[in-house]
């Protein structure tokens, strides 16, 4: 219990995983709100358009992600814009992106039209048409994008620390440095903590992932 | 007007994603040992990947990548499609209880997996290389494959197993000749999903990695990284792939755009 105590008593880890939590909720706005009308204007193309607007989407997670890290790192100093909190969260989106609009995408895709048009045969507006009908249907695709998004964000260190020259530190970070310093039962007591706060996510949000996961929208 | 908008808001999210792709294509082909410095053109990179010695980590680096994506993959592949088939087999009950834990994996983020996998073997004394990664490796591919097999079980009439049974099968006749063609596909998937995740992962890797110099693709980008600069060879490598699963992506979309039609003529 001694290494849950040092959490409470320590101030700087304490303001790490708060600020990491932070990072990883703005993160996640950013990406819902640029990735949700994407994933809208993909689900109303042509499906075969479509098809290969996802893939050109999921492609660039096939390069390993500390090369892409490190390739925003020369697009800002090529930019001359200086590293911090901005090109922290720009490679946090740019990295995330596509977790956000896949699972969106999925859900809007597979959404009855007929639903759709009956609400504009009973004279609904475009705006009520969209709030009423499509935006709770795809609430499903909204969670699980959610989750791939929040979670990862909370735990990764490697994009922090490259991006901010290692000026701002995440949870992920703080955890890693512990455990690389000998310090295992404190990492472990961490790790603890991280895991406790990622299952009450995933609780709040179990209805609509096990939702998302019989669809396939998990993966 | 609508539509150029809309178009136009996808293209800039999609410059925004390959921005740094491109940058690191072009940069490829030139020497410059920074990343950002144009030194007129040259394959010089290029050939020194291909020329056996001029960097021996590197290459070594992605030779123990390869390795342990390809025997991680193959045997989460086997794990994988026995535990679908046993989780088919169970009850109800049990089978959700199986399904939830078979995801939690998924969902635990890979910082955690890595550290629990780090003390675990630290604990039991393994001394940490080769083994232990591909170990690593295999544990957390594993559910996915479950994933993607287990669709192929259900979508499967059941009768048809059962049927060679009564014609006189063997049981492991019968999982030879029905259930492994029935359910190949979903396996194909779950060992390319293997694979992918397996030479993509870095955190796992690094706390299961052990100190004895051995280092994979990712390991060894993220020790360049810390040093100050990567390695300028990286560069035509990571075009080298991107261009290479692109192109593999693109065949296999058009063949099944291509099946898809031919189904709808018949």
């Amino acid at each position: 219990m001694a290494n849950f105590q040092k959490f409470w008593n320590q101030p700087e880890a304490m303001h790490t995983f708060i600020f990491s939590i932070g990072v990883a909720i703005i993160t996640t706005v950013i990406c819902l709100v640029l990735g949700y009308p994407a994933a809208y204007i993909l689900s109303r193309m042509e499906a075969k358009t479509a098809k290969i607007m996802v893939l050109l989407f999921i492609l660039p997670m096939w390069v390993n992600f500390l090369i892409r890290t490190l390739a925003t790192v020369a697009l800002f100093d090529f930019l001359r814009i200086p590293l911090g909190q901005g090109s922290l969260y720009f490679g946090m989106v740019y990295n995330f992106l596509p977790f956000m609009v896949y699972p969106i995408y999925n859900s809007l895709q597979k959404t009855d039209k007929s639903l759709i048009e009956a609400a504009q045969d009973l004279g609904a507006t475009p705006r009520q048409v969209f709030l009423k009908t499509i935006l709770p249907l795809s609430v499903p695709g909204i969670a699980s994008g959610i989750m791939m998004v929040f979670m990862p964000v909370i735990s990764t260190f490697a994009i922090a620390e490259l991006l901010t020259i290692n000026n701002i530190k995440l949870f992920g970070t703080t955890l890693q440095e512990n455990i690389y310093n000998g310090m295992w039962n404190y990492g472990a007591a961490l790790s603890l903590i991280m895991l406790i706060l990622i299952g009450l996510t995933s609780l709040l949000n179990a209805e609509g992932n096990a939702k998302a996961a019989e669809e396939g929208g998990l993966l | 007007m609508k539509k150029i908008l809309a178009n136009s808001y996808i293209g800039s999210l999609l410059i925004m994603l390959y921005a740094p792709i491109l940058i690191i294509i072009i940069f490829s082909f030139t020497e410059a040992k920074v990343l950002g410095n144009w030194t007129g053109f040259s394959l010089k990179l290029y050939t020194n990947l291909f020329q056996s010695g001029v960097h021996h980590s590197l290459s070594s680096a992605l030779w123990n990548t390869l390795i342990i994506g390809l025997i991680s993959a193959f045997v989460s592949m086997l794990l994988g499609t026995v535990a679908a088939i046993g989780i088919y087999n169970l009850k109800p009950r049990a089978r959700k209880i199986v399904q939830f834990a078979n995801n939690i994996p998924i969902l635990n983020p890979d910082i955690i997996t890595a550290i629990s996998l780090f003390l675990l073997f630290v604990s039991l004394g393994i001394s940490q290389g080769y083994t232990t990664v591909i170990l690593a490796h295999i544990s957390f591919c594993t559910p996915y494959v479950v994933l993607s097999v287990y669709p192929r079980l259900r979508m499967m009439n059941e009768n048809l197993y059962e049927a060679a049974l009564d014609l006189g099968a063997t049981p492991f006749y019968a999982l030879r000749k029905v259930l492994l063609p029935e359910l190949r596909p979903g396996m194909i998937s779950g060992f390319i999903l293997a694979f992918t995740l397996s030479i993509d992962d870095f955190v796992v890797t690094l706390f299961t990695i052990g100190n004895e110099g051995l280092e994979t693709l990712s390991t060894y980008i993220y020790a360049d990284a810390r040093k100050g600069g990567l390695t300028p060879e990286l560069r035509p490598l990571s075009a080298i792939i991107f261009i290479t699963v692109l192109a593999l992506l693109l065949v296999i979309n058009h063949r099944a755009a291509k099946r898809e039609q031919e189904n709808q003529k018949h």
